[in-house]
This record gives structure tokens, sequence and C-alpha cells, in this order.
């Protein structure tokens, strides 16, 4: 072995240790400013409400007051919008994939006039501000009596998730061959049949992923919610959440305030980080081919 | 037999009169029950335009109050209803023409001498309901279709329709009633040198700079980082990975607003840090450079995971043998990534990237929440310092109720996001591989 060979090979090595030095200290400030906000509002939520907050992560005097407050003062009451939360999201999320799905299926798997229209139109209304369809929303909501009803809220959502939702589905499905629901068919299944018995179960992960999309959607969603619903034992985790912001003694309810931060992300986080790997991959499934 | 029309039937011929009257045209081939099928949705059309839709149609030309209807905003949804009606029956009278014109040249195919001598029940059999159409996929989509027509596509056709009209404060329905008064708002909006103008410029500018600056400086640090989490030999990647991922995992609401506290000029942690170092403080939602730098620092919080998971899954559809043939070349570590990685990457991702743009530039959230558009602006007329053209839009509308004006902006928006987005389509080829799936 040469020389020179040798030496280049060393340095390799030495130029390899700083490389690897530098990469650990771009990630380890990288997650320092991802987990410095996130243990600062922990930290906070143990805190007694005093007015007085400091950016030190461990509270002198712990506390768990905030949570205790948060789950029996009817001023915050955190256990009905957490309810009034999932019960509008898991009905929103349920009533958009029962809807889709089919919708889906027929945009994958047959050809038939107007299918390259409506996906385009529904592509296009995406690009629309949704915020222009509030007024009409508003008012044929009034019309049929829903204003500041849970149901119109899941109508809305529901509604909403539906161009997206076709999209992501249809992806999926191009993707799963043909083959076995044809061979189903031969064996004298329905298309029907083929569609659920077959294509379904194979579909399983990409149903998983639209149903959390569309959970954990209207899950933070705000300005819909607040234009749609009135009342306060009718509001939403955001909603409240957004209250205790705009209320004057923001600084004193600070601790209360991230004590609902902190119950309203957990189930969120948990439920994200554990299906990350589809989320992810069904979100940049079009985007990555 | 019991075909009456003509013997050798004119496609051309079938088609006119198909166009003057539905029906026409395929009694005139000799298909008598199609003929009266097509002509009787026709009569009930025209007698639906003279009682049921009369109403409504004019309620939308005119937008004055008739016996049902007195709220300016009802009439408008009513007869936009109507006029979705008269789409779907134009859309049907043209499908009757194509029809009438393909059974005509059906009929005159088969009767030509020498042809096989078929019954009129196979050319009918032929061609099928509503000219060859198979129901069953308008079945599965019906739902969908439904839903999104009542719930997406007549709001948004309301949303446009405002913008040609004076719903404002002093034309507010229940009390006020609304008019046309076409393309008024725009001229305001775009007449040079007007206030409005000087608004919408200064709005656009900001609007613009914070898609951009956000789109870049979170792909640039979410490419970083996926680029670091790609290292060879590297411990604790799924760690690192997980702890990245949690701005993407808590709900953007709840960030947003966690922010707010953090960059609190009293209390904030940031400001309190400063302090203690003998620095006065950054009046971060007070001054228009730390506003916007808010923004900014809050939205790259956001949105690097996303991207850096998106530049992750390129990475990885990159070959190995891609950098070893470059390694093998020689090349530095910088060459492989300036020459190969990047350019490789890039063309797998730009597709998302621009349509993230196009989002950005709606980003509605983190403005609402966090700065609301302030600080205000001194000679503003409502537009604030961190306003985009959708915020904007919002406090013109609910707290303005300056309707017609904040629909006219969106729609000036809609426009905008349009032709950028379809230029992207275009460039990425997602409509033309829906066309070559048909």
């Amino acid at each position: 072995m040469s020389i020179v060979a040798t030496q280049r090979r060393r340095l390799g090595t030495r130029g390899r240790a700083v490389e690897m030095i530098f990469v650990y200290l771009v990630l380890a400030l990288a997650c320092a400013i991802v987990l410095y906000p996130l243990l600062w509002v922990i930290a906070c939520s143990f805190r007694v409400s005093s007015g007085l907050i400091s950016s030190s992560l461990i509270p002198s005097r712990p506390t768990i007051a905030n949570y205790r407050r948060i789950l029996t003062d009817p001023n915050v009451n955190f256990a009905r919008w957490f309810f009034n939360t999932i019960k509008v999201s898991a009905l929103s999320s349920a009533g958009a994939l029962a809807i889709t799905t089919p919708s889906a299926y027929a945009f994958s798997r047959m050809r038939f006039a107007g299918r390259r229209l409506v996906l385009i139109s529904f592509m296009i209304s995406q690009m629309f501000p949704s915020f222009m369809a509030i007024v009409a929303l508003y008012t044929l909501l009034g019309w049929i009596g829903l204003i500041d009803s849970h149901l119109g809220l899941i109508l809305l959502y529901t509604g909403g998730a539906i161009p997206f939702s076709i999209w992501l589905l249809k992806g999926y499905f191009d993707s799963v061959p043909r083959s076995m629901e044809e061979s189903a068919m031969i064996d004298g299944a329905t298309k029907f049949q083929a569609f659920t018995k077959v294509l379904l179960p194979l579909a399983r992960p990409i149903l998983y992923v639209v149903g959390l999309i569309n959970f954990i959607g209207p899950y933070a969603e705000y300005v819909l919610a607040q234009s749609v619903i009135t009342s306060g034992s009718r509001w939403t985790v955001a909603m409240g959440m957004r209250s205790l912001t705009m209320s004057s003694q923001f600084a004193t309810d600070w601790p209360v305030f991230s004590a609902t931060s902190v119950l309203t992300a957990i189930p969120i986080v948990i439920v994200f980080l554990s299906a990350e790997k589809y989320i992810v991959s069904g979100l940049t499934q079009g985007a990555v081919k | 037999m019991a075909d009456a029309g003509s013997v050798h039937p004119v496609p051309v011929v079938a088609g006119a009169l198909s166009a003057l009257l539905a029906g026409t045209g395929q009694l005139y081939a000799g298909q008598r029950k199609r003929g009266i099928a097509y002509l009787a949705t026709e009569a009930a059309f025209v007698l639906a335009l003279f009682t049921v839709l009369r109403g409504p149609l004019r309620g939308l030309i005119t937008l004055m109050p008739t016996g049902r209807f007195v709220d300016s905003r009802h009439i408008l949804i009513v007869g936009i209803l109507a006029g979705f009606v008269v789409l779907a029956y134009a859309c049907f009278h043209v499908a009757n023409i194509a029809d009438a014109v393909r059974t005509a040249s059906r009929v005159q195919a088969v009767r030509r001498p020498g042809a096989i001598v078929q019954s009129a029940s196979t050319i009918r059999r032929q061609a099928g309901v509503l000219g060859g159409a198979n129901l069953a996929p308008y079945l599965y989509i019906a739902p969908s279709l439904v839903s999104a027509f009542f719930i997406i596509i007549v709001p948004l056709v309301f949303g446009i329709s405002l913008a040609f009209t004076n719903y404002n404060l002093y034309h507010c329905p229940p009390a006020g009633r609304f008019d046309w008064v076409g393309l008024a708002n725009f001229v305001k909006l775009l007449k040079p040198g007007s206030t409005w103008r000087g608004q919408l410029d200064m709005v656009l500018a900001w609007n613009v700079t914070y898609a951009a600056l956000g789109t870049v400086l979170a792909f640039a640090a979410g490419m970083g980082l996926a680029l670091a989490l790609q290292t060879h030999g590297l411990r604790f990647r799924r760690v690192f990975r997980m702890i990245l991922m949690l701005p993407w995992a808590v709900p953007a609401t709840v960030s947003i607003m966690v922010f707010l506290g953090l960059f609190n000029t009293s209390f904030g942690p940031i400001n309190v840090l400063l302090r203690s170092l003998g620095h006065r403080g950054v009046p971060w939602f007070q001054d228009r450079f730390w506003a916007r730098t808010s923004v900014l620092m809050t939205h790259v919080w956001i949105s690097t995971p996303f991207n850096m998971s998106i530049v992750s899954a390129a990475l990885q559809s990159i070959p190995e043998e891609v950098y070893e043939a470059a390694r093998v070349d020689g090349a530095s570590r910088w060459q492989v990534f300036s020459k190969m990685t990047f350019p490789l990457l890039m063309s797998v991702v730009s597709p998302i990237a621009l349509l993230t743009l196009a989002g950005n530039f709606n980003n509605f959230g983190i403005i609402y929440l966090l700065t609301g558009g302030g600080p205000a602006v001194a000679g503003s007329k409502g537009a604030g310092a961190t306003d985009i053209l959708m915020t904007w839009v919002y406090n013109l509308g609910f707290q303005q109720l300056q309707w017609s004006t904040a629909s006219a902006l969106a729609v000036l928006v809609f426009i905008f996001v349009v032709v950028f987005s379809m230029i992207n389509f275009r460039l990425s080829g997602v409509l033309s591989q829906l066309k070559q799936e048909e």
C-alpha cells in the first residue's frame, strides 16, 4: 500500500470524526430548539398561578393544582371541551371515510364521463380560500337550524375533507394491483364484493391514515369551530384554549392554559408518533414516487 | 318493423333536430321510446323553468326580494341552486344531441344495403341506457358529489358572487339588502394610487415574502436535518428523529398558542432571558420587523418536520450506486452533494415544494392566532404589518363586515394560487397522468 493512500485514509478518518461531531452538534441544537417550548409549557403547567413566569424548565414548587382546576372549575370546563372535541373529530372522520372510500374506488377502478372533470374540480376547490365559503355555510346551516350544533360542525368538517381524502385514497388504490380483484370476479364475486372483500382489506393502511388525518384535522381546528359554535357548553378544546389566551388574565392564567395545552396535545402526539410511519408515507406518497 | 322514422337517417339532421327539441332526432332515427323519454324530460324542464325555477332565477338576476325570500343571502343561494339546475340541464341537452347523432349513425349503418339485418332491440341494446353510460360509478361517487356540492361548491360560488355585490356594513342582511355592482370592488382594489391599492400592495409584498421565506427556510432546515439523520454510523437515530418530528405531532393550534406565551413581551421566557442578560427585551408583537420575525420563526418550527420527512423519503429513493460511482471517481463530499444529491433531490421534491409554497401563501393559522395581523400600521385602513391577504380578508369580513371587498380579494388570491398551481401541475405531470389513465 502506498504512503499516499494511507495518508489519505488517515486524513479521511480524522475528517470523518470532525464531521460526526458537527452532525451531532446540529442534531442536538435542533432537538433543543424543538424541545424547549414543549418542556417549558409542561413545566409551566405544574407551576403556581402567580403571574410571574420563569423561563426555567424546573418549577420551584411543583403543583398539580392547575390540572385539578381545569378538570373541576366550571369556568374552565376542559373535560366538557375535550369530550366535545373527541365527539366532533371522531364522527367527522368516520363520516368522511364512509363517504369517500367508495368514491375513491370508482375513481381508481372505473372510467366514466366526467371523471377527470370531478377530480380536477376537487383539486381546484382545495385552492380556494376556505374562508370564502363561511358566509354561505353559515347561512345554509342557519336555514336547516344547525347553527351552534355539533352536527353542523361535523357536516362542515366531513364535507371539507372529501377532496383531499379522495385523492389520497385513489392514489393508494391505484398502487394496488387489480389482478386480485379480477380473479375474485372470475370466481363469481360482484364488483362491489371485489371492492369490499378484496381491495379494502389490502388498503387497510391508507384507511387508517385517512381516518387519522381527518381526526387530527378537526381536533384542534379553530376558525370554522368559532364561526359555527357559540354556546360555551359546546366549545371544542381549541375554542376553550383561545378564550384563555384572549383573557385579560393571560399572564396569571398561563399555567392553567399550559395544563390544557398539555392535555390537548398528549393524545394526538401519542397517536401521531405511533402511526407516524403510515401517516408520513400516506402524505408523501404522491410527492415522492 | 315497429320503427316509423326515416329509413336512412342522416346523423347531422338527427343532431340538429335534437338540438332544437330534445328527443326529436331520436324519433327521426326511428328510436321511439328513447325519443319520447328525451322529449318528456325536456318538457318537464321547460315546465319547471316557468314555474319552480322562475322565481329563483329572477332573484339571481335582480336580487330583489320575492314573496318567499326576503334576505338577499337566501335569494342568492336559491338562485345559485336554480342556476345549477339549468347548468345540469344544459349538459343533459348536449348529451341528447350527441346521442341523436350516435343513434342515427348506428341505424344508418345497419340499414345500409348488404348490412346484417339487426332488430330495433339490438340497436337499442347497443346504445344502452343514456347513450351507453354505465350508472354504477355514479352511484359510488354520489355521496361525495352531493356532500361536496352543498358544502364546497355552492358556498364557493356564493363566495365568488359576493365579490360582485355591495354586501357591506350598510347593505347587510337581514336588515338591509345587497345588490349586484359588477366589477366595482375589483376596480376599487386595483385602481392605481387608491388607498385600497396601497394596502393591497403592502399586504401582497409581505405575503409573497412570507410564503417564499417560510417555504425556503423550512425546506432548508428540513433538508439539513434529513441529511444529518442519514449520516452513516449515526447513533440514537430513532431518538433524534422522534424528537424532531414532535412539532408535526403537536396540533398546530396548540403550538401557536404556546409560542404566543413564549414570545410574550412581559412574561415570555425569551424576553425574560434577554433581560437577565442585560438586554431590554425584544418587542415581539409591537414592532413590524420583530412581529414578522416571530411569525417566520413559528412557521419554521412547525413546518420543518414535514419537509424533513419529504426529503428523507426522497433521499431513500436515490440509489446507493449513484453515490458509490461518484466516490470511485474521486468526488469530494461537497461535490457529491452539490452535483448529485441536491439536483436529484430537487427533481423529486420540487412539485411538493411548490405545492407547499402555494399552501403557505394562504397559511392563515399562524398569523391569525399569533399576531392577528398586527401591529397596526400608521395610516392603514385595517391591514397590519404581518397581515397576509387571507388574514386581511378575514378581518375585513368578520370585523368590518366588508364582505364584498373581502370576497373580491379572496377571488384575486384564488386566481393567483390556481394559476401558480396549474403551472406546477403541468410541470409535474399530474394532469397528463390523469389523461393517460383513461
